[in-house]
């Protein structure tokens, strides 16, 4: 993450949809979330794989009534990059708009 | 695309947060509770403040205060019981510190409608019970309808 605010990280579409749904929950389980994007196992690795190395997302796998699940959530470093990514974008509208 | 050198035009800015909002109200729209659960919650908050107003001393209104406060406790339980199963968890309070505010105005508002109800009852205005109870109906059905995640999310596009 920069100083302005603007995250590569975070604006890749399918990142951006990550941060976005994790955001409005606590803990998503990997399934569910795959469901909701609509894309394949590996992609949603891949791209969570990103942000866990960025240190925003948790990935915690338990197990539940004997059955193995991943779940997922935004560190609190996630959701203050992920909230200065969207405020940032912001003010860029904002900016451009006042110019007009 | 220009986030090698972390600058982005205001067109694709505008663009990303358009789909920012289609995807919240996608998530709004599928963490949102079964309507027959709001509708008994929601009920259940309107029976809440009518026993509540109409509480005096040892009469049996105390009893619809058990049930009421009981049945949105036990509902809420089996709401985030049955998201768990499904590969959510819900947080109380949402994290982020503009949906914290959003809560906590909520429960002031809650809170205003109850204490307000109650004193215009004991002070004899004995439709006072049913219309609080009426207004708390709708606008805890209404809030837990449009905003199911505690989070405030935008109705439109930001183009809009």
């Amino acid at each position: 993450m920069n100083d302005a605010g603007f995250d590569a990280v975070i604006h890749a579409p399918n990142r951006l949809q990550i941060c976005a749904l994790l955001s409005a929950t606590a803990e998503i389980e990997f399934k569910r979330l795959r469901e909701h994007l609509e894309v394949s196992d590996s992609v949603l690795s891949k791209q969570l794989k990103v942000l866990e190395e960025a240190g925003y997302v948790r990935a915690v796998k338990r197990t539940d009534m004997g059955r193995p699940r991943t779940w997922l959530a935004l560190s609190s470093r996630g959701r203050k990059a992920y909230t200065a990514h969207v405020a940032h974008l912001k003010k860029i509208v904002g900016g451009a708009a006042l110019k007009v | 695309m220009n986030a090698t050198n972390n600058t982005i035009s205001a067109e694709e800015a505008q663009a990303t947060l358009d789909s920012l909002t289609i995807i919240k109200r996608g998530a709004v729209a599928a963490l949102r509770p079964p309507l027959w659960f709001i509708v008994i919650v929601a009920l259940l908050y309107g029976l809440l403040t009518y026993s509540y107003a109409s509480m005096r001393h040892e009469n049996l209104w105390t009893l619809g205060v058990i049930i009421a406060v009981g049945g949105i406790f036990a509902m809420t339980l089996f709401l985030l019981y049955s998201y768990r199963l499904l590969g959510v968890k819900m947080g109380l309070v949402p994290a982020s510190r503009r949906g914290k505010l959003f809560v906590f105005a909520q429960g002031l508002f809650i809170t205003a409608l109850l204490v307000i109800t109650r004193e215009m009852s004991t002070a004899g205005m004995a439709w006072a019970a049913w219309v609080g109870a009426v207004v708390a109906s709708l606008s805890f059905g209404l809030m837990m309808y449009l905003f199911p995640t505690g989070e405030l999310t935008e109705r439109g596009t930001h183009r809009e």
